[in-house]
């Protein structure tokens, strides 16, 4: 294999990485782990239609029934098909193994971005303030990743949420706490053989008009570069560097040379492929402590359930608890969600959750709460075969969470939306699927990289995923982490 | 072809080894006394215990016999008498090889007349291809026999008096005991081979397990005397419609003993699943999750499940067997549930709400009205609450 740029995933920071040196003229192939199979097919119609749908169970728990019994607890969104498919493997295929840490991570082409909310957050100064550069240096690679993709402003709202945005138009902003409708990468209008979002609501099983962006939308048009290879069911299992130069080992034996490799396949994955190169014994990863939390908007109680609707992000606030820390989080409306999800943690008997769960579910707003990276207490560790994820969640987190909790609890009161007593959960660490931060710019301890994510000790070989973030503000991360991997191969093309 | 007479080819075990065999494509020739029971495919000859090889048995030279015929209506004796006039017949016409299917009870000084007798039958077997198999608790296939009589017990009472409920048995599937039988008439033998499973299960589990495969539901045994179950026995035998326990089967049970078989197993090839496992392949056992299927979906629909949600529920469940009984007072029930019943209370109302009828019952009338229904199930789960508390104290306790 030629001279070019080995990239090693096709997620949002391999494609995106693959833009710039494309454009630049710099061959690029990428190595896609994807073990073949297609996913499970995007219902059509709409969620209302689904919903007395005799194949809805289908859609619901899968042909085999295998979603039947679920991984709801962390988010509805992971017991579906669409995430089963999409999460399988990933773990046996890295060799990672866990302890207190939910890894999430993706062997399909496009990785987790199949499953991600699609919530687009560009990080202000603040937010930026242990990464080794500004918001001047990344806003180029912002507007560039953003053009691409598509990002819109929610303008429908489901009537709870909707309810709560038209009161805090009514009110001045309280204690810190900021609202605005959230930003997602979601089309408003067809583009790029993707359609406009028509509301149907079925957004957690997969989006069959392509309006919420993925990575693998994007093959087709980098196919079309000159330069581009690409070869799918090539997994990586190490990397290393013979002769000055950085070469990578794939599952069937065989060894891929090239002038640089940037290391894309998720930031579990890279941490483990260069931790093994490089021997080291434990590595910091940072994640997002998250909580969730279900608000009640009285009027609606009972009411029908709407016919459009949207269930990713419909607003997202952000709110200070003390000693200068932000968290951050999206509110949801909860008229798109199979009741199941919620009616097991009624304190009542089934049939009657299952009825209050079907009373509440136009009446509620969903939200989940995000505290920064510096709350977190996880580690990478390295062992005989492979990676373990070590993940305790502290007692700090605990407790921001909490008084994030108590802060949202009064702000959402005052906007008409009630907390549900008892609903106040905290995810496992990992299970906010922000896992970043192990292998980090300007970071000068084992494992440090520099500005363009290169790796000490392996020459050539650069760090282009969310291994690569210094820092972990309680934001969404995946727009940064695209913007940073356009950036880094910005540099790269023309060195 | 490969010929095979059975005798008592229209019983219990018989019938079985008769289609497994047809199914491996012998020539079968089932001995027994009418045509009942024997199944079709199998040539039928008249015969009864006590006399010897019918002489239209077909070609006997090389042929392999198991003998499965035993006489609970006469004289003890009489069955070692036409065993031993069987067996002569038998050697004579140049049979092969001749399986004699005994019992775990077998012995010289067995509490039971049956294992006496079989013990008995056992020793005038002493030639090459003459082999005794020693059979452990038969469980499976048509509700009948031993396994009948359980079944039926099991499923009349919440609370069943045995004796020595600790005592171990050696279960097996009525289909091991057919192919072990077989894979004996075609291998021979010599001596005795224990066809059960190797390890013991404590019968009082063994009955736990039928009552909750069978009849979804929970079993508590009693242990009582022997000499009370003796008189049971004789009590049982008075009552109309009351199945009769034999004192044969009980003094059988109290007798039994641990039977090392799992180098004989090992040497058939011979698998032998637990019991849980083994029930499953029942009809009974699909009756009953069909049952608790329909019970906990109508439970949480309040309406009746069609066919397909039905379906679902019992694939959904997999290779799990019935864990509940569904006879109302599910409101109680489930603040008692277990993790097991409780995760299939959780599949009943995933697969329920994901089902047109669900839809359909959760839709049901106006806003208000709704709304009111909702009330009125709050307010007896209000009441309910105490229940509920105390449960879940128990629970933790």
């Amino acid at each position: 294999m030629g001279e070019g740029v080995i990239i090693v995933g096709s997620g949002p920071a391999g494609v995106s990485a693959a833009w710039p040196l494309l454009q630049a003229g710099v061959a690029v192939t990428m190595l896609d782990a994807d073990p073949g199979g297609a996913l499970p097919a995007a219902p059509e119609g709409t969620m209302a239609g689904l919903r007395g749908n005799a194949s809805r169970w289908q859609v619901q728990f899968g042909a085999d029934l295998a979603g039947v019994a679920g991984r709801g607890a962390l988010s509805p969104k992971l017991g579906m098909p669409l995430a089963r498919a999409v999460l399988a493997g990933f773990e046996a295929g890295n060799r990672i193994g866990v302890d207190g840490f939910v890894s999430l991570g993706s062997l399909a082409a496009g990785g987790l971005s199949h499953i991600w909310g699609g919530a687009a957050a560009v990080y202000d100064a603040a937010d930026l303030a242990g990464f080794p550069f500004g918001e001047a240096v990344l806003a180029p690679s912002y507007a560039a990743v953003m053009g691409r993709i598509g990002v819109s402003q929610v303008s429908g709202f489901s009537p709870p949420v909707g309810r709560v945005w038209a009161a805090a138009g009514r009110r001045p902003a309280t204690d810190g706490f900021e609202l605005e409708p959230a930003r997602n990468a979601v089309l408003r209008a067809d583009r790029d053989g993707r359609g406009g979002c028509v509301q149907c609501n079925l957004c957690l099983f997969g989006c069959h008009r392509g309006s919420i962006y993925h990575s693998d939308q994007e093959l087709p048009a980098l196919l079309a570069m000159p330069g581009f290879s690409y070869r799918r069911g090539a997994r990586v299992v190490r990397v290393g560097v013979d002769a000055g130069r950085p070469v990578v080992a794939l599952s069937g034996g065989e060894v891929v040379r090239g002038q640089r490799v940037l290391l894309a396949c998720g930031t579990l994955a890279t941490t483990g492929l260069v931790m093994r190169a490089l021997g080291l014994a434990r590595l910091r990863l940072l994640s997002n402590p998250v909580a969730a939390m279900a608000f009640v908007v009285p009027g609606l109680v009972g009411a029908g359930l709407p016919e459009r609707g949207f269930s990713l992000g419909q607003l997202a606030f952000r709110l200070g608890i003390g000693g200068g820390v932000r968290a951050a989080g999206m509110l949801f409306a909860a008229d798109g969600l199979p009741l199941s999800t919620f009616a097991g943690q009624m304190p009542v008997s089934r049939p009657v959750a299952l009825r209050l769960a079907r009373a509440l579910a136009p009446a509620l707003v969903l939200a989940n709460c995000y505290l920064p990276g510096g709350f977190s207490d996880n580690a990478v560790v390295l062992e005989a075969d492979g990676v373990r994820l070590v993940g305790r969640t502290t007692a700090a987190a605990r407790a921001g969470l909490r008084e994030a909790a108590q802060r949202l609890r009064r702000a959402l009161a005052g906007l008409g939306a009630f907390a549900i007593p008892g609903s106040l959960t905290l995810a496992a660490p990992g299970a906010d699927a922000h896992a970043a931060g192990t292998l980090p710019m300007g970071g000068d301890g084992p494992g440090g990289t520099d500005l363009t994510g290169a790796v000490s000790g392996l020459p050539g070989v650069h760090v282009v995923d969310g291994a690569a973030l210094p820092a972990l503000p309680a934001r969404h991360y995946t727009l940064t982490i695209m913007a940073n991997a356009d950036r880094i191969a910005r540099l790269l093309a023309v060195a | 072809m490969r010929h095979l007479i059975v005798t008592g080819g229209g019983g219990y075990i018989g019938g079985r080894v008769v289609r497994r065999a047809l199914a491996q494509g012998w020539a079968v020739t089932a001995l027994s006394r009418s045509r009942r029971g024997v199944p079709v495919g199998a040539r039928h000859v008249v015969w009864g215990l006590g006399e010897g090889l019918p002489a239209d048995v077909g070609d006997a030279q090389g042929a392999a016999v198991i003998h499965l015929a035993h006489d609970w209506g006469v004289r003890a004796e009489a069955n070692a008498a036409g065993t031993q006039a069987l067996l002569a017949g038998c050697r004579a016409a140049g049979v092969g090889r001749f399986v004699f299917v005994s019992s775990q009870s077998a012995r010289a000084d067995a509490a039971n007349i049956y294992g006496r007798v079989k013990w008995g039958i056992e020793q005038i077997l002493d030639r090459d291809g003459e082999v005794s198999a020693r059979v452990g608790l038969v469980y499976g296939g048509p509700v009948q026999a031993m396994f009948g009589l359980l079944c039926k017990l099991t499923g009349m009472t919440p609370v069943l008096p045995m004796i020595d409920p600790w005592r171990k048995v050696q279960p097996i599937h009525i289909d091991e005991v057919a192919e072990g039988l077989l894979r004996l008439a075609e291998r021979g033998g010599r001596g005795w081979v224990g066809l059960a499973a190797a390890e013991g299960v404590a019968f009082g589990t063994f009955l736990k397990v039928l009552a909750r495969e069978f009849h979804g539901r929970g079993l508590m045994v009693l242990p009582v005397p022997v000499r009370f179950a003796l008189l049971a026995c004789d009590v049982s035998a008075r009552i109309p419609f009351f199945p009769t326990v034999d004192r044969e089967r009980v003094l059988g049970l109290a007798g039994t003993r641990a039977m090392a078989c799992g180098a004989h197993l090992a040497a058939l090839g011979l698998e032998v699943a637990p019991i849980e496992v083994g029930l499953r392949r029942e009809v009974g056992s699909r009756r009953a999750i069909l049952a608790e299927g329909r019970g906990l979906l109508r439970y949480v629909l309040g309406a009746a499940p069609g066919v397909d949600l039905l379906r679902r529920y019992v694939r959904a469940v997999g290779g799990g067997g019935a864990v509940a009984r569904p006879w109302g007072a599910l409101r109680v029930m489930e603040a008692f549930a277990g993790p097991v019943l409780a995760g299939r209370l959780d599949l009943a109302l995933a697969l329920a709400e994901a089902s047109p009828e669900g839809e359909r019952a959760l839709m049901a009338g106006s806003r208000f009205g709704r709304l009111a229904r909702l009330s009125l199930g709050l307010v007896v789960d209000g009441v309910m609450l105490p229940v509920r508390v105390a449960a879940a104290w128990w629970r933790r306790g």
